[in-house]
């Protein structure tokens, strides 16, 4: 009997896995609620669960807990508290984050701060406004993995 | 042919032009058409008198470049943004959600700008509120429609 109740969570546990492995996440950075709801919105339609934060700060913190499970981060540039720039350095300073997909979605494009933010570790730009098939094309380009066939 | 926003190939092309009637349009354009698909006439209108506007969006740019930039709205088409930015209708919007979005927009026309002039400067975070029914008299001031209503988008360079 204590060996079905074993097997049992293990099952269960199993179950999880398969379910956290299955659900692909992104995470939104970004002070403006109505830019999180238009990015939310985008990759909700695009197969992703989505995760928020209003600054940078916020950002880290969900980011240090869900890590395993985020795809992929959408992050602005200025925001209070800890801008989106701070928020890059502080994920790139820890190893185990090397390869993960950060995306900045800003107003901030000219060649000195582009060339800031992608020695920081930063893997692409999206400039706003965009539409939704640049920020496709744009995590394609970064090899951000779609959970459901996306529109080009 | 100018640079849009939309074409996310921010450069070298424009930097040497000032920021004029046309690049504000054509922002504006960008904005409202490309991403929110609102219906939006590119084409400055005459300028009418403020009295409508009850909420403004200002953003400041500092540093070898200095400039505001002000978006003034009626409540009612700044809830319409509002509402198209969050895809739900104005009535299901607060009005920080509603002021919220107003300075997305304005935060999007302030860092194009500064994009376009590319010069050594900081963006400040958008500021939202009332308006208080006067602009400086030197400000360029440029009224357009919106999906027939009025939107006025006022640029001082100091």
């Amino acid at each position: 009997m204590i060996g079905d109740g074993f097997r049992r969570e293990e099952k269960r546990q199993n179950d999880q896995i398969d379910l956290e492995i299955s659900t692909m996440n992104a995470l939104i950075i970004d002070d403006s609620l109505a830019m999180r709801r238009i990015l939310g919105t985008i990759m909700t339609g695009l197969g992703f669960e989505t995760f928020e934060a209003k600054d940078g700060a916020e950002g880290l913190a969900v980011f240090l807990e869900k890590a395993d499970t985020i795809e992929v981060t959408l992050v602005d540039w200025n925001m209070p508290v800890m801008t989106g720039i701070e928020f890059v350095e502080e994920v790139r300073s820890k190893n185990e984050f090397d390869t993960h997909k950060l995306m900045m979605v800003t107003t901030e494009t000219e060649p000195s701060r582009m060339a800031r933010a992608l020695m920081a570790g930063v893997d692409e730009f999206v400039m706003k406004p965009f539409t939704q098939e640049i920020l496709v094309d744009k995590l394609k380009l970064i090899g951000v993995r779609m959970p459901s066939p996306a529109e080009a | 042919m100018p640079l849009s926003a939309i074409d996310q190939q921010p450069g070298n092309e424009t930097s040497t032009l000032c920021i004029g009637p046309e690049e504000v349009s054509r922002m504006a354009n960008d904005l409202f058409s490309a991403m929110l698909g609102m219906p939006f006439n590119p084409e400055p209108q005459e300028s009418t008198d403020l009295s409508s506007r009850e909420v403004q969006a200002t953003i400041r740019i500092s540093g070898d470049w200095d400039a505001e930039f002000h978006v003034l709205a009626s409540y009612e088409l700044a809830g319409h943004i509002a509402a198209d930015m969050f895809g739900t209708s104005a009535s299901e919007l607060s009005k920080d959600e509603i002021l919220d979005a107003l300075g997305e927009i304005v935060n999007v026309i302030g860092g194009n700008a500064k994009g376009i002039v590319d010069q050594d400067c900081n963006l400040s975070l958008p500021c939202v509120g009332r308006f208080l029914g006067e602009l400086p008299a030197s400000a360029l001031t440029l009224d357009f429609d919106l999906d027939g209503r009025q939107l006025t988008i006022a640029m001082l360079e100091k």
